[in-house]
């Protein structure tokens, strides 16, 4: 279970910033902290990574978000980080290990 | 309150700490359930973030941003949130492994070392070594030691050879020494910031989020973007200034005549403080020939902003408002740079264009106000420049070629007189031009060791440098790394590397910061650090009886000793870490080669307290130590006299004064034509770093940026039966790769322009790119090159 606690950048006068916070604070998974002038605390928990990669998407998105910044993030739940569905990797790279 | 309860209050006190700017005590969060805490500059790009790394059941598990580093304040980009996934990508590189027709097999790490060995006793002078500025300093220190100091051949370089050269003969033709005079202080005070070729918004996030910040605080701070493509960067630009490559060279030159022409100029610092200089037979030269105040305004005549305005592109009006700019001394200007200017064949000298601009103007040496060049890698200046592991280089700012230097090396690494040759080695295109030529066609490199890069993705016009020694039966090709890579499949013999937290290590960032930190988790499987494997093969040389492996006292050149004074047997990788840290010994004797050139290091103990520290590092009265935010400024440099005010100590006119430059516009090696009408630039994303090899294993970076592209404008599209997502084949006097088009994408070419990122090891679109360089530099040009696009199919 994936969890990330991101700084918001949102532009934009204090009704804009409250309208992109509406949209952020309705995204599953999406708890919001206190806003600082422009910047707002957000924390996304998912089941997994790639549905946390979803809400992460989701939130850069959002209209008015300038910039989103990592603070802490925590995978040690996460089974297997590296595995998830990728496009195969070029032919013939792989090395045996035999 | 059960563990996920706390880990989510853990996330939003450390976001709400990051977003509120609270100073805090604790540099990370706190531990829990086993969690325990450390730090470690981030792997991946210059910045030089500080990360906080969470381990638990010797396996990285949580990463946050470190909230006492002032590089990046508790804050990180899309990469540094991954960097704890790179490690654990499912194919690591575990074991030794040598080719045998064309299959890679195990072998012992006794065997592969000891092969190795015996190919550089066979021809020592034949052997070189390549590797980058994601060396650690400890293991660049290792490498150049064993090749300079051991092997007498100087064949070694750094991939930084391609992405920071032309930086450092740039600084080193300006001031007379290599590296910054400023630092990253200056985004959080600058009025106007001036981007040459540069997108920090992709490339350095969390430098470009100070930016927004201020900003989004209602600072009014002007942005302006000189660029060949609008990126992600010019959506936040006042000014978009879109100039035709390799005309940047003019626009430089273009402010630099309005600000004599409108007598805009700082009168006070140009007689005060600076010369002028040019290559006055119009060879290049490093260090040139003086000119006088006369000659140079002579020289910028004719770069009134209508010529400028007809060679770049760039309107007339633009031109006079950036030397208007220039002209105002109350307004606090920072210049941001990296592969724009430096990957360019005449990148030294826009390099000198941009220093003498502020030079000129006198915007330098304030907080906010002065010329900052980035670089693209963890430690490229730490340990390319700062080591110097570049070809032509000794540490500590030394070169091979004065025998000065050579003496004070062969001194302090206690050689015999004359161990160190004198002659430069290969520099990085020559070094792999010498690989791929015949034994007998005088390519004098045989065997080549690869350390941390992946030289058959990134070199240019790789078909040319790096495939044809594939080809020939006796070049011998040793990589070491932590994933397969295009090199490595390649490769005669295969090391598996430890990485990042796998590992001690320091790194050097772009503003002059050493950072230190510590092994965390082990590496997996037979993995092994590359300074031992270094120091492991100089130690089976010198059991078969090299000499050079022998300091003058008959000791190894790696000799170490634990606080007892017992020599401690290193190159056995089970004594590698235990009594002795053999990352601390080495730094502390590279340490002392770095206050010839006024770039004093403090004891390493210091660096294992700090979040890095920018030199000149010095000690007070009260044995503390102080680090130094801008240079050759009295009052924060420790090497000022008083009352100076400014000081060039280390001019190359020995008279304190640091070097205007002149040098003209001048072509580029290879344009557009009838048969190649496009230009074609080359670059990185935001999701992937370099050759993608660490990135390119973290899924969700991979899901968010899976494949390269080429960008390229509507209008070009249409006329060529293209649309978004069908397949387009570039084709340069190189190569030809199918890739698929993306229009108004996050980044936009303007007509006639092409970009593709490199990142992707399905399409190599260095086997297209042009390995024409600088001739001062030897830094290629990755931007610029002529290329046609033809339609192959509907996706």
């Amino acid at each position: 279970m994936p969890t990330t606690g991101l700084v918001v950048t949102i532009e934009g006068d204090e009704p804009s910033i409250a309208i992109a916070t509406g949209v952020l604070g309705a995204l599953a998974g999406v708890t919001l902290g206190t806003l600082h002038g422009a910047r707002c605390p957000v924390v996304v928990e998912t089941d997994d990574l790639a549905g946390h990669e979803r809400v992460l998407q989701a939130v850069q998105r959002v209209s008015g978000v300038l910039a989103c910044e990592l603070a802490f993030a925590d995978f040690s739940d996460v089974q297997d980080p590296a595995g998830g569905r990728v496009g195969p990797r070029r032919e013939g790279v792989q090395h045996g290990s035999s | 309150m059960d563990r996920r309860e706390f880990v989510k209050l853990t996330a939003m006190a450390a976001a709400t700490a990051a977003a509120a700017r609270l100073p805090v005590a604790d540099a990370a969060p706190p531990a829990s359930d086993g969690v325990r805490w450390d730090k470690a500059p981030c792997r991946f790009c210059g910045t030089g973030c500080h990360v906080q790394v969470g381990v638990k059941g010797g396996r990285v598990v949580s990463i946050a941003g470190d909230r006492q580093a002032p590089v990046n304040n508790g804050l990180l980009c899309v990469k540094g949130y991954h960097v704890g996934l790179a490690l654990y990508g499912r194919d690591r590189l575990t074991r030794p492994m040598r080719k045998q027709g064309d299959k890679h097999v195990p072998i012992s790490w006794d065997s592969a070392v000891d092969l190795i060995a015996q190919r550089i006793k066979k021809n020592p002078s034949g052997f070189a070594m390549y590797g980058s500025g994601q060396w650690t300093i400890p293991e660049g220190y290792a490498a150049q030691k064993f090749i300079k100091g051991g092997l007498s051949n100087n064949h070694i370089d750094p991939n930084a050879r391609l992405c920071m050269a032309s930086a450092v003969t740039g600084f080193i033709g300006t001031y007379g020494v290599d590296e910054p005079a400023s630092c990253y202080d200056d985004l959080d005070a600058a009025d106007v910031i001036i981007l040459w070729g540069n997108n920090p918004a992709e490339m350095h996030p969390v430098l470009f989020s100070r930016f927004i910040d201020r900003r989004s605080r209602g600072e009014r701070v002007k942005l302006i973007d000189l660029g060949t493509r609008r990126t992600r960067t010019t959506a936040f630009a006042d000014h978009y200034l879109c100039f035709k490559p390799q005309t940047d060279l003019a626009i430089a030159n273009g402010i630099a005549h309005l600000l004599l022409r409108d007598g805009t100029y700082d009168k006070a610092f140009v007689e005060g403080h600076c010369n002028f200089r040019h290559e006055a037979d119009g060879k290049p030269h490093l260090f040139g020939a003086p000119m006088t105040f006369d000659a140079y305004r002579k020289a910028l005549d004719k770069y009134t902003p209508e010529y400028v305005e007809k060679l770049s592109g760039v309107s007339a009006a633009d031109i006079v408002m950036l030397a208007k700019l220039f002209g105002q001394r109350d307004l606090r200007i920072t210049s941001l740079w990296c592969m724009g200017v430096n990957q360019h064949t005449r990148g030294t000298a826009l390099n000198r264009l941009i220093h003498a601009v502020h030079l000129l103007s006198g915007h330098f040496g304030k907080k906010g106000d002065g010329p900052q060049s980035l670089t693209g890698q963890p430690s490229a200046c730490g340990t390319a420049r700062e080591v110097g592991t570049l070809a032509h280089a000794l540490p500590g700012g030394r070169i091979v070629a004065n025998p000065g230097h050579r003496k004070q090396c062969e001194e302090l690494w206690n050689l015999p007189e004359g161990r160190i040759n004198g002659k430069p080695g290969h520099h990085t295109v020559a070094m792999w031009e010498a690989f791929s030529t015949p034994t007998s066609g005088g390519g004098d490199i045989d065997t080549l060791w690869v350390q941390v890069t992946n030289p058959a993705h990134s070199l240019p016009n790789a078909g040319k440098l790096f495939k044809p020694s594939r080809e020939l039966a006796d070049k011998f090709l040793i990589v070491s790394d932590v994933y397969p890579t295009e090199t490595t499949r390649e490769a005669d013999l295969i090391l598996p590397s430890a990485m990042w937290v796998e590992k001690n290590g320091m790194f050097g960032n772009s503003e002059r910061r050493t950072q230190q930190w510590f092994k965390m988790v082990d590496p997996p499987g037979e993995a092994r650090d590359d300074a031992w494997q270094t120091i492991a093969v100089a130690r089976r040389l010198y059991d078969l009886g090299v000499e050079g492996m022998r300091d003058k006292d008959g000791k190894f050149l790696f000799h170490m000793q634990d606080e007892h004074g017992h020599e401690v047997p290193v190159w056995d990788f089970r004594r590698y870490y235990g009594s002795v840290n053999v990352d601390e010994q080495l730094f502390e004797e590279y340490r002392k080669f770095s206050r010839l050139k006024h770039k004093d290091l403090a004891p390493y103990a210091e660096y294992v307290k700090a979040r890095g520290l920018r030199w000149p590092v010095v000690q007070r009265g009260d044995g503390t130590w102080r680090e130094t935010s801008y240079r050759f400024v009295e009052g924060e440099d420790p090497y000022v006299a008083k009352g100076k005010g400014f000081q060039f100590y280390h001019s190359t006119s020995k008279d304190d004064r640091a070097q205007i430059w002149f040098n003209p516009y001048e072509p580029p090696p290879e344009a557009p034509d009838a048969e190649y009408p496009f230009w074609l630039c080359t670059g990185r994303v935001l999701e992937h770093w370099h050759t993608g090899t660490m990135t390119m294993r973290v899924p969700p970076l991979r899901r968010a940026m899976p494949g390269a592209y080429v960008e390229m404008h509507r209008l070009d599209a249409r006329k060529l039966g293209l649309e978004n997502g069908d397949m387009a084949a570039i084709e340069t006097r190189r190569g030809r790769l199918e890739l698929p088009v993306w229009i108004g994408g996050r980044g936009a070419a303007p007509e006639g322009s092409l970009f593709v990122p490199f990142f992707d090891e399905h399409v190599l679109i260095n086997e297209l790119t042009l390995h024409e360089h600088c001739p001062i530099s030897k830094e290629p040009d990755y931007k610029k090159c002529a290329a046609r696009v033809m339609a192959v199919r509907r996706a």
